[in-house]
């Protein structure tokens, strides 16, 4: 269901089938693993089996004497790099150092599975056994595993050289695992409290997720005998792998040709690199190309998860609903190496409400546990699933609707977000407000549910820089060469800007996703950017080639060119609009009036989109095993403008499925810094047998800048499930989870009374019951009858 | 007249204030302006070579400085923000954004009519 239509479109809002659905039905489309190259070698990589160890010594010649075996690196091979600069890899950063290190340790290794050794040889079997041969002397050292263990003076410490940034961006004197205290405050905090009439303060907690995409990293290198270096990977950004590469092999940006390869899923884990850099060097030891990929298991314990994280939040409210203060501190497990998303936790988790006072301060903490990356709208959701916990609290405390609360609150144009910005135009209180008229709110509850919840969340959506190129073919149609990787149809969206623009059909353009010797510079595919970003360089382009292509037509015209007009695919005579002619026809005669155009586009310095949602969750809660089943839900999100519709509702389900599943079933397991559940089969993801049919509603509130408005909407939709879910348990069974994973488990713990919880000042007032809210059953497992 | 947004951690250094009006027709001028005005702000902001800081991040009406000769509007706000980086929060400003005190010119030559 789409929501508030504009003006028409030919094209714009429209279904095609994708451009690349039958290659990839198909298994034509081309993936990492199908890469081959003559003399290819096989690569695998030495991991460390200790989470924190200094390397005494590494005797690779067994395995180098081992047949087959062509090339063999360690750390000494890796450029040492000696700075404090930081690689802002597009939806994440990392300094270049701690970057070096996270792909092959050196001197110690700092979470198990960190590569300390690599090989290169005929076979992946002959790699695997060499691998194996690589000796190496570990001196295991005390692990920390807990982010607020680890900011404990006494702790063993991660790194010796890392010193807290403090609030103001001096850093502290003695290391510490604290690597980042980022600070905002607005008003005077004690002063909003004290002006509330209730007041709740609460702890969670988060753990460790990892993104789950299914096709593992991998990377195939040929380093060229010129000193010219081609990488083949599956990435969400080509032009950051280069960057990369050349940051951490020293090598110019130049010599290096990054070819991006189809996705089989990202969400943020596939910005870092980690198999490039080594197989680059074994390719240049081995004079061949070496190609690797890793292992489910590697997957897993060697790339980079979502934060496991601590929150205490407080928040005041007024009895007539306004909120007065928030006080909350945020602490992010980064994993072996700073550079966790408490930042943008920091923003996203009260900006969405006006709240006159406030403190927040956030760390970024270090353990032995693999180094976190980006995880679709990366440290918003466990800010979201505290925020919106809390306010539904306090909603049913002061006896309000938990809608009515957020659109009473809710953060408009000029609002601040809790950096100093200030939000351009936003739709949530019209996401709001739809979320309140829909049915689903009101709707009596399904048989077997128990409970309702809902709850919101704010992603900001990033910007960035992309380019694009059109070529145009004899026959008329339209070559669209573009830098962002296609994750989520973004091939589909770009096409059809353009054939809106230049008056075609969706499939007279074609959408090729280039290398970085073949198209400008386009940031990462991530932070919500491309449709938005990628989509106003496709427009520019098209406009580009409509200004070369009208002295085309006027020639064809016969006409004077500033005399010719277009619009609907058509050129015509200002003065005499029956002498016309179609674009697919001026292109075509291209060669005839005067050779062939390229058409470019460039965004960049676009104003911010930032997008909102709200969930809707009916649950089931089974009082005897604590088991939550899912029965309806409804996710509404403002899109500004929806292209491709499907796909807009694809994101939406997509997104609301994984916030499923991070908030009822996936967790990192650890033990002494051993991960325990490295695999699809006990790091349970959800399947299509947990998850109800996602309804949507796609509302369009124009983004300020941007042909049609429009916003980002792929990172929006993972925030507000684990809010919803839990306010939902809490209407079902009278219990408020405040930790995620909400396992069957962690529920019957608190169904029977075992979970601590801070209270409440003063105690809830009416049970501000939704409509359709049942009876709560506060009982423990066993006394419910 | 352009405001400035002062981060908490600064704002000791600016009598307390979370924000400052400066005269100013680009960045520089503007940032100029509060560190004259302000003087400890200077050490805050930038660091050892004269550079912004690359803990901190300036936006210029909401989108992220990338040179200091942006031109402002009498109404345009600079919200002085932490530096994080990864695309949709604020990154460190480009190295290349020199210092606005070492490359001051003479005000008096620079002032205008």
């Amino acid at each position: 269901m789409t929501l508030a239509q504009s003006r028409s479109y030919r094209v714009i809002g429209t279904r095609p089938v994708r451009h690349d659905g039958v290659d990839k039905v198909t298994g034509r489309a081309q993936y990492g693993a199908d890469v081959r190259l003559p003399g290819m070698l096989y690569g695998c990589v030495v991991r460390s089996p200790y989470p924190h160890a200094r390397l005494r010594a590494i005797d690779t010649s067994r395995a180098a004497a081992h047949p087959g075996v062509k090339a063999v690196i360690t750390g000494a091979d890796m450029p040492a790099i000696d700075t404090n600069a930081v690689a802002d890899l597009g939806e994440g950063a990392i300094e270049l150092k701690f970057a070096s290190l996270l792909i092959m340790a050196r001197d110690k290794v700092v979470f198990r599975g960190q590569p300390v050794a690599a090989v290169a040889a005929v076979s992946p079997q002959a790699a695997a056994e060499a691998a194996r041969l690589v000796e190496v002397d570990y001196e295991p050292l005390p692990v920390v595993t807990d982010a607020l263990a680890a900011m404990e003076p006494g702790s063993p410490r991660v790194h010796d050289d890392l010193y807290t940034v403090v609030p103001g961006g001096s850093r502290r004197d003695s290391p510490s695992n604290i690597a980042l205290h980022v600070q905002y405050e607005r008003g005077d905090v004690e002063a909003g409290f004290a002006g509330a009439d209730v007041v709740v303060e609460r702890e969670f907690r988060t753990a460790m997720v990892h993104q789950g995409y299914i096709e593992p990293q991998n990377a195939t290198a040929a380093w060229e005998p010129g000193g010219r270096l081609t990488v083949w990977t599956s990435t969400q950004g080509a032009f950051s792998v280069r960057q990369q590469l050349s940051d951490l092999l020293q090598i110019p940006v130049g010599r290096i040709k990054v070819v991006p390869m189809e996705i089989g899923g990202g969400f943020g884990g596939k910005i870092q690199v980690y198999l490039e850099p080594l197989a680059a060097l074994l390719s240049r030891k081995a004079g061949r190309p070496v190609k690797m990929w890793m292992s489910r298991a590697e997957v897993f314990t060697a790339t980079g998860p979502g934060p496991a994280t601590y929150i205490r939040l407080k928040m005041g409210v007024t009895r007539t609903g306004d909120l007065t203060a928030a006080a909350m501190r945020l602490v992010y497990d980064a994993g072996a190496f700073p550079g966790s998303p408490v930042g943008s936790a920091c923003i996203t988790g009260l900006s969405p409400y006006r709240i006159p006072h406030f403190r927040i301060d956030g760390f970024d903490v270090v353990t032995n546990k693999p180094r976190v990356q980006a995880y679709r709208a990366p440290g918003a959701p466990p800010a979201a699933f505290a925020v919106e916990t809390v306010l539904d609290e306090l909603a049913e405390a002061i006896g309000m609707d938990p809608i009515e609360l957020r659109l009473r609150n809710a953060a408009a144009e000029g609002d601040r977000m809790t950096n100093g910005v200030a939000f351009n135009r936003i739709g949530f209180k019209e996401v709001l407000v739809a979320a309140k008229n829909h049915p689903h709110y009101r709707a009596p509850l399904p048989p077997g549910a128990t409970g309702r919840g809902v709850a919101a969340g704010f992603w900001m959506n990033g910007r960035g820089t992309s380019t694009v190129h059109l070529t145009f073919n004899p026959d008329g149609t339209v070559n669209l060469i573009e830098g962002s990787t296609d994750i989520g149809g973004s091939r589909a969206s770009l096409a059809m800007i353009v054939a809106e623009e230049l008056g075609l059909d969706a499939h007279d353009v074609k959408p090729v996703v280039a290398d970085t010797d073949s198209v400008g510079h386009t940031d990462v595919t991530g932070g919500s950017r491309v449709t938005y970003s990628t989509g106003v360089a496709c427009h520019r382009a098209a406009l580009d080639a409509i200004a070369q292509l009208k002295p085309r037509a006027a020639q064809l015209l016969d006409a004077n060119p500033g005399d010719v007009e277009f619009g609907g695919g058509e050129f015509w005579v200002s003065s005499e609009p029956r002498r016309r002619i179609g674009i697919k026809e001026v292109i075509a005669k291209l060669g005839k009036t005067g050779g062939p155009i390229v058409a470019r586009g460039v965004s960049r310095g676009l104003a911010m989109a930032p997008g909102f949602g709200v969930h809707i969750a009916d649950v089931r809660v089974d009082p005897e095993t604590g088991k939550v089943d899912v029965v309806r839900y409804t996710a509404v999100q403002d899109a500004g403008k929806a292209i491709h519709p499907t796909y807009v509702e694809g994101q939406l389900q997509g997104g609301a499925a994984q916030g499923v599943g991070l908030a009822l079933f996936e967790e990192y397991v650890f033990e002494d810094g051993i991960l325990r559940n490295p695999s699809f089969l006990d790091y349970r993801m959800p399947t299509a047998l947990d998850l109800p049919m996602i309804d949507t509603v796609i509302v369009e509130v124009p983004a300020s800048d941007g042909p049609y408005g429009v916003r980002g909407v792929g990172e929006v939709p993972i925030v507000p499930p684990a809010a919803a879910i839990a306010n939902a348990i809490y209407r079902a069974a009278g219990v408020r989870l405040r930790q995620l994973p909400m396992t069957p488990e962690n529920v019957w713990r608190a169904l029977a009374g075992r979970d601590a919880a801070l209270p409440s000042t003063p105690k809830a007032a009416p049970d501000a019951a939704m409509a359709a809210t049942k009876e709560r059953r506060a009982e423990p497992p066993g006394t419910s009858g | 007249m352009p405001r400035i947004w002062v981060p908490s951690p600064m704002r000791d250094a600016v009598g307390g204030r979370a924000t400052v009006e400066v005269d100013g027709e680009t960045a520089r001028e503007a940032l100029e302006a509060l560190m004259d005005r302000f003087p400890q702000v200077r050490e805050r902001l930038l660091d050892a070579r004269g550079a912004l800081s690359p803990h901190l991040a300036v936006l210029v009406d909401g989108t992220e400085l990338e040179s200091l000769d942006t031109p402002l509007r009498p109404d345009s706000e600079l919200v002085i923000t932490p530096a994080l980086g990864g695309g949709v929060c604020p990154a460190p400003s480009p190295a290349r954004l020199r210092a606005p005190a070492a490359r001051r010119p003479d005000r008096r030559a620079r002032r205008r009519p």
